[in-house]
């Protein structure tokens, strides 16, 4: 197997992984900012402070509780066992759950800004109007913050592609089941190969500036809202 | 231009009544024993409803509460003699218009109109049709607009046409008229009192400017610190209002009752009439698009003339004959109240005037003003 095959497999993994996160990480991830923004109980900042946690702790620290608790000698790691017929270490879904976490922030944190700033009020003119709370949600909430949707996507998209610590602790570095590019391009560096590390980084640096430079250019109204 | 309101086939569940009762003092349900209840009755067939009050006197809570829109309601609220204490918003027959239901700026204005009447579960009890609502607000250059691009004004007239076209009976108007300018305030006033009195809706109208509540409203209601302290009939209301401290510029309200329309003039000509009881005494000002057989004229106080004799010889086309009850020397002006026909009309003149006329109370004397 040629260094050349071996990176386009891990570039494919990559992109499937962030795909994969990003398409869970809406479907848990407004229901979450929806409750947040109107809960207003006594869990509130604990809440919002867990959400915003994976942003501030060190990937290797979230790599290794992930580790331990999903050691197949653990509860939790028997019973993923049971479901999955896997092991969650060193597996494609492993890395999965783990990026899903990490990248949680950045995609709630937009949606929840947007849900704050026009959440409410919307919904509360909707209904004076006599629009029902579904057909409200549908046709005026989840369009009015589209632009905070894509801008949630994207951050989310280009994050979980920028992943290093959090996958090796989890997935370790097998080839086109959990080496990813950034782990790939670790490889070629230890081999001292910095020809195929240049081409590697590059094609992140690239992939990564495009899709904020899109996101900027199709979504001006984000701006504001990528602030933390 | 010319509109037709073709209220006919617009046919509302018409609102003819709101009751509440807020419970003040304290918010706490099982401190029962120092919590007040205040009831209130809103008739509102055909009527505009007034409400007034300093800032902060809870007069957008109030509204709120009975569109339904606060959580922790602090009132019981009837419309029609149905309970709607607890019902949502959406079921809820009165529609809130004020800052707090902005017009959807992700859309254009058009947008916002049509999903309204897609949307709502309203729409079926009348039918104001979208082209009909874009006339009466006055929004055909701009409705194909961004809703985010257009001025405070604009904004205000969209979301009236929108809660106009929600279908739902009643709209609780707050300050919605406030950044408009004086000429479009008063069309868009006398077309809501005309889908008023057509049955098509009803209004309750929160506002800071006397001048718009004497002008549109039929009874009025004051609030201070979140309680009702006085209701009545605007036109007695009002005068008390004018003497205290929130004046904002002196004028009087007359009642008059529609006598023909003089078109090659473009004037109406009414007769002075209060509570049903004509006067032969004319009053003449310019035509309006949809005169009402009795209405209001509001006359700022610095327009009035006053004279000695009837005047035949000037341009001033209003000469109503009074008697002075009250000489109020102010600063620099001098307030002077006529009673005209059981009226009340207020003139400001100078110092040097009142000198000049040797004026008293119980003096017969004539007020002039201008029709237009």
């Amino acid at each position: 197997m040629s260094l050349f095959q071996i990176d386009w497999q891990a570039l494919i993994l990559t992109l499937k992984l962030a795909l994969f996160t990003v398409i869970i990480l809406f479907i848990i991830g407004l229901p979450i900012a929806w409750f947040l923004s109107r809960y207003t109980g006594r869990l509130q900042s604990f809440c919002e402070a867990l959400i915003i946690l994976p942003l501030v702790l060190p990937p290797t620290v979230l790599g290794f509780y992930l580790l331990i608790a999903f050691s197949p000698d653990t509860w939790l790691g028997q019973a993923w066992l049971g479901v999955t017929g896997q092991q969650f270490v060193f597996s494609f879904a492993g890395i999965l759950v783990g990026s899903v976490i990490y990248s949680l922030p950045f995609v709630v944190q937009p949606l929840l800004q947007a849900f704050r700033q026009q959440g409410q009020q919307l919904m509360q003119t909707a209904q004076t109007l006599g629009i029902g709370k579904y057909s409200a949600i549908i046709n005026l909430l989840l369009p009015a913050i589209k632009p905070s949707m894509i801008s949630a996507a994207t951050l989310g998209f280009a994050h979980t592609l920028g992943e290093f610590g959090l996958i090796l602790m989890i997935g370790g570095n097998i080839p086109g089941e959990t080496q990813v590019v950034s782990i790939a391009l670790f490889n070629h560096v230890e081999m001292l190969d910095y020809a195929q590390a240049h081409s590697l980084a590059a094609l992140l640096l690239v992939l990564s500036m495009l899709s904020l430079t899109l996101l900027y250019k199709y979504n001006a109204s984000a701006r504001p809202r990528l602030g933390w | 231009m010319t509109m037709s309101i073709n209220s006919e086939h617009a046919k509302a569940v018409q609102v003819q009544n709101i009751a509440f009762s807020i419970k003040c003092g304290s918010e706490q349900e099982h401190v029962s024993s120092t919590t007040q209840v205040k009831s209130c009755n809103w008739p509102l067939a055909d009527e505009i409803i007034g409400v007034n009050g300093p800032s902060g006197a809870g007069k957008t809570t109030l509204l709120k509460q009975i569109a339904g829109l606060l959580d922790a309601q602090s009132i019981a609220l009837q419309i029609n003699g149905k309970d709607y204490t607890k019902a949502p918003a959406q079921d809820n027959p009165c529609c809130y218009v004020g800052a707090d239901s902005p017009l959807f700026v992700h859309l254009s204005l058009r947008d916002n109109l049509l999903l309204t009447c897609k949307l709502s579960t309203w729409r079926s009890l009348h039918t104001l049709g979208i082209e009909q609502v874009i006339a009466l607000c006055e929004l055909e250059e701009f409705v194909e607009r961004s809703a985010s691009l257009l001025s405070e004004g604009e904004k205000q007239r969209g979301q009236i046409a929108r809660a106009l076209l929600s279908g739902k009976p009643v709209l609780l108007l707050d300050e919605a008229l406030s950044a408009m300018d004086w000429p479009l305030r008063a069309r868009m006033h006398k077309r809501l009192l005309k889908l008023c009195r057509d049955g098509v809706i009803s209004i309750v109208m929160v506002s800071h400017s006397l001048r718009e509540l004497a002008s549109c409203t039929d009874t009025l209601m004051q609030l201070k610190q979140g309680e009702v302290v006085a209701q009545n009939k605007t036109a007695s209301m009002i005068s008390d209002m004018l003497s205290g401290d929130n004046v904002e510029s002196r004028f009087s309200v007359l009642e008059i009752s529609f006598k023909k329309t003089e078109a090659e003039f473009f004037l109406d000509c009414f007769v002075l009439s209060k509570a049903g009881h004509c006067s032969e005494q004319f009053v003449y000002i310019k035509s309006s698009e949809f005169p009402q057989q009795t209405q209001k004229v509001l006359i700022q106080a610095q327009s009035v003339v006053l004279s000695k004799q009837a005047d035949h010889d000037s341009s001033m086309l209003n000469c109503l004959r009074g008697i002075i009850v009250g000489i109020d020397k102010q600063h620099d002006y001098v307030e002077v109240s006529l009673n005209v026909e059981h009226q009340t009309l207020i003139a400001h003149i100078s110092h040097k005037s009142l000198l000049q006329m040797q004026l008293s109370i119980g003096d017969p004397i004539f007020s002039l003003f201008k029709a237009i």
